[in-house]
């Protein structure tokens, strides 16, 4: 790893009741790194995902985000820091719009007006299909 | 994409990817993994968990083996995928 690490995880361990779902791992990603965390069904990768994200709770260990401890972070203030998770099984609220789904994942940003923008931009990566979507915002 | 979308309209600096190919047809697949090639390139950090390691490690700096619990390896993608542990229990 070349650049100074954006995530750091110390010794971390997660329990789900008596089971030991991970067993203080240490592991960093570098601003601007790809990293992949590879393993069998059941290896904990998920369970770490989660344990950065806040859903779960660390019993020990350390999770540094751009050098802040977050470790007894809520799941929404990780958010507004900047982490974004896309879980398994893709959680998608079938009940709702695609438009609805997406101004969800701006729940939490106070700049409403900037949200459209975020939008297209949110978008840009899936070029094929974004004028689709956006014209669908009449509802 | 709607999912990876949705997470991205908070502008995140860290993405949190769990299995984005999972139960996805291979063109799909294909296409989801361009689209992690580009948000890569626009800056956005990302931390991927693959069931598909050969696909993972392909599109990745660097990666770690997590088996039971325990980081077992870690080390540079390309390292990885020549890596003869990788190799017999992840790449088939």
């Amino acid at each position: 790893m070349t650049n100074p690490p954006l995530l750091e995880i110390i010794g971390l361990s997660v329990n789900y009741g008596g089971i030991q779902a991970l067993q203080a791992i240490d592991l960093a990603v570098g601003a601007g790194e790809v990293v992949t965390l590879i393993g069998a069904n059941g290896a904990g990768k998920t369970t770490t995902l989660r344990a950065i994200s806040r859903i779960v709770t660390a019993r020990t260990g350390r999770i540094v985000y751009h050098g802040q401890n977050i470790t007894r972070r809520r799941a929404h203030e990780v958010v507004k820091l900047g982490i974004a998770h896309s879980p398994e099984g893709r959680r998608i609220l079938s009940r709702l719009t695609v438009l609805d789904n997406l101004e969800l994942g701006a729940y939490t940003r106070r700049d409403r007006s900037a949200s459209k923008q975020t939008l297209s931009s949110s978008f840009s990566p899936f070029r094929d299909w974004q004028s689709d979507v956006l014209n669908w915002q009449g509802r | 994409m709607l999912a990876i979308a949705r997470a991205l309209m908070s502008r995140p600096k860290l993405l949190l990817l769990d299995e984005p190919s999972l139960g996805l047809a291979p063109t799909i697949v294909g296409e989801i993994f361009s689209i992690i090639q580009t948000l890569h390139t626009t800056g956005v950090t990302i931390l991927l968990v693959e069931q598909n390691a050969t696909l993972a490690l392909h599109h990745a700096d660097r990666g770690y083996v997590l088996e039971a619990g325990q980081l077992t390896l870690s080390g540079n993608a390309a390292d990885l995928l020549n890596d003869d542990r990788v190799k017999q229990a992840y790449l088939g």
